[in-house]
């Protein structure tokens, strides 16, 4: 019977290791969720970052590839010129685009793949969408500006 | 069997044990993911508000440029920093533009706006915390800008007529270093035509360039409209002008008078006539003033040697001391003619009631500026460049966030 006890305990071992087997890929899942929510908030703070720089350039009279290139290289690699978008609005209506006191749009096309992506079905979105504005006063002049959409 | 006892009663606590410990895991693991999910909410909320500062911080940066733009009108500077915050997402309600928070010397010279929101509360909300508010300020100054250089082109027409520029500049290759300005419109038609000084003009949509041709000019610092500037020559009228000869017939190559060298050198006089005045030639050099009153002024380059003219030694004080050619006739056009091939044109030529006409050519370099009702540059290859003297265009003004 001693031998038979011994047994059953010898029948148990393992056991916690099979329930972790279990647990440890959720406890994993949703470190890994958290980690992803956070590396996606860090990009959204550098699209922020980026799109501010190219605005506050695009506000100094600088050409539109000089504010593309701002903001890519405040993206910290995530942005190539074609993500980055400027336009002009005739804010003082005096029928000329691009003179002090219109304004200046520039907008960032980026999107987050998440690294826990195809698991839709608990809600977990494939991609963020990423696509700050920021929106500044022309303060010099600037040459071939483009209209912004009405 | 009474040695049994003891160990079936120890098998039975070992089962029942082993019962006991069952789902130890499960509740390790549901406290485990409890932590971590509590820690995973702070740092997102807290990541969240964080964020949050940045955006307002971001607004609230843009709408002080904004507003700064504004700053001779307190009111409309409130109100395009409002517009500003607005269109980076904080309404009326968040944003503040507080006019007794700058610290400049004049109040006048900058502006503070403030924005602020309560954080949102995505995860903390559960556990009754609520986001904290968020606020950032910034402020910036405006200094107003000195005149753009002097002026090179100045038309005074108020035309807007699109078939008949005030300034019509058909020049290739024509560079201008100073700064252009029309009352009303500009024509620039190229090609490479290259301009280092603002290129100014009043009428809406008043620029017209050529696509074709002037798509390889350049423009430093680019054009740009502004309101209606005076008159760049204040000289009033024919009365001014101090002349000290007055050929008869106005050929003054027949008038031998006139001439040191006859044909090369002209004596320092300031030529007058009432009705036309005109010389030709090749390599004349001297310092004269051409003036008429009612009749145009015509100086013709013959060869290209070029001519080399500058303004009479008699004239001094202010813009007359500096008058190469002025006719004050309106019933002509252009009252000014000029065809200068190679040489050197220095000192202002002036038409305030009528048309100058510089046709360039073989490098000749014009320092001045060419003042007139309405202005035609044709030719290739020259220089147009201000002389100190006359002001230029208002610059955009100073405008700069304070750290």
């Amino acid at each position: 019977m001693a031998r038979r006890g011994s047994r059953d305990r010898a029948g148990e071992r393992g056991q916690a290791l099979i329930e972790a087997m279990f647990v440890i890929p959720f406890v994993l899942a949703l470190i890994l969720l958290i980690l992803d929510f956070g590396i996606a908030l860090d990009r959204r703070e550098v699209m922020i970052h980026a799109v501010r720089e190219g605005a506050r350039a695009a506000a100094n009279g600088d050409s539109v590839s000089q504010v593309k290139a701002a903001a890519v290289d405040q993206s910290e690699g995530n942005l190539v010129t074609r993500d980055v978008s400027v336009c002009y609005r005739d804010d003082n209506l005096n029928g000329y685009l691009g003179d002090v006191n219109d304004s200046v749009e520039v907008t960032i096309s980026h999107e987050y793949r998440m690294l826990v992506g195809g698991v839709s079905w608990i809600g977990v979105p494939t991609q963020l969408d990423i696509s700050p504005t920021a929106k500044a006063p022309l303060l010099n002049p600037v040459t071939g500006a483009t209209q912004c959409p009405p | 069997m009474p040695t049994l006892a003891p160990r079936a009663g120890r098998i039975r606590r070992s089962r029942a044990s082993a019962h006991r410990e069952r789902g130890q895991v499960l509740i390790l693991f549901v406290m485990g993911a409890t932590v971590i999910f509590v820690i995973g909410a702070i740092v997102v909320d807290i990541g969240l508000w964080v964020s949050e500062r940045r955006n307002a911080q971001a607004a609230a940066d843009l709408a002080a440029l904004a507003a700064a733009t504004q700053l001779r009108d307190s009111r409309a500077a409130g109100a395009k920093g409002l517009d500003f915050a607005k269109r980076n997402g904080y309404d009326d309600a968040h944003v503040r533009v507080p006019g007794d928070v700058c610290n400049a010397v004049r109040a006048e010279d900058c502006v503070t706006v403030e924005v602020h929101e309560d954080g949102p509360a995505l995860f903390s909300g559960i556990f009754g915390v609520l986001g904290p508010e968020i606020g950032a300020s910034a402020t910036a100054s405006y200094t107003e800008s000195p005149p753009g250089p002097g002026w090179v082109l100045f038309a005074n027409s108020s035309q807007c007529d699109t078939s008949s520029p005030p300034v019509n500049i058909l020049a290739n290759h024509l560079e201008v270093t100073g700064s252009t300005h029309s009352n009303g419109n500009i024509h620039i038609e190229g090609p490479d035509d290259n301009f280092f000084g603002p290129v100014t003009w009043v009428c809406p949509d008043g620029l017209d360039q050529a696509p074709d041709q002037q798509n390889t000019g350049t423009y430093r610092p680019p054009p740009y409209p502004v309101g209606s500037q005076p008159s760049a020559i204040p000289v009033g009228s024919w009365s001014d002008v101090p002349c000290t000869a007055n050929p008869s017939g106005g050929d003054i190559n027949a008038d031998l008078t006139l001439w040191d060298v006859p044909g090369v050198r002209l004596k320092s006089n300031v030529i007058c006539s009432d009705g036309d005045l005109f010389v030709s030639g090749d390599g004349i050099s001297g310092h004269v003033t051409l003036a008429a009153n009612r009749g145009k002024i015509t100086i013709t380059s013959t060869g290209s040697a070029g001519n080399r003219l500058q303004p009479a030694d008699s004239l001094s004080g202010g813009p007359l001391a500096k008058l190469l050619a002025v006719s004050f006739a309106s019933s002509v056009s252009p009252a000014i003619d000029i065809t200068a091939s190679g040489g050197t044109y220095d000192g202002y030529i002036y038409a305030p009631n009528s048309r100058v006409a510089f046709n360039g050519s073989a490098d000749v370099q014009a320092t001045g500026s060419i003042v007139a009702d309405t202005i035609l540059i044709s030719g290739n290859n020259f220089k147009l460049t201000a002389m100190a003297g006359l002001g230029g265009p208002p610059m955009p003004p100073e405008i700069h966030l304070e750290d």
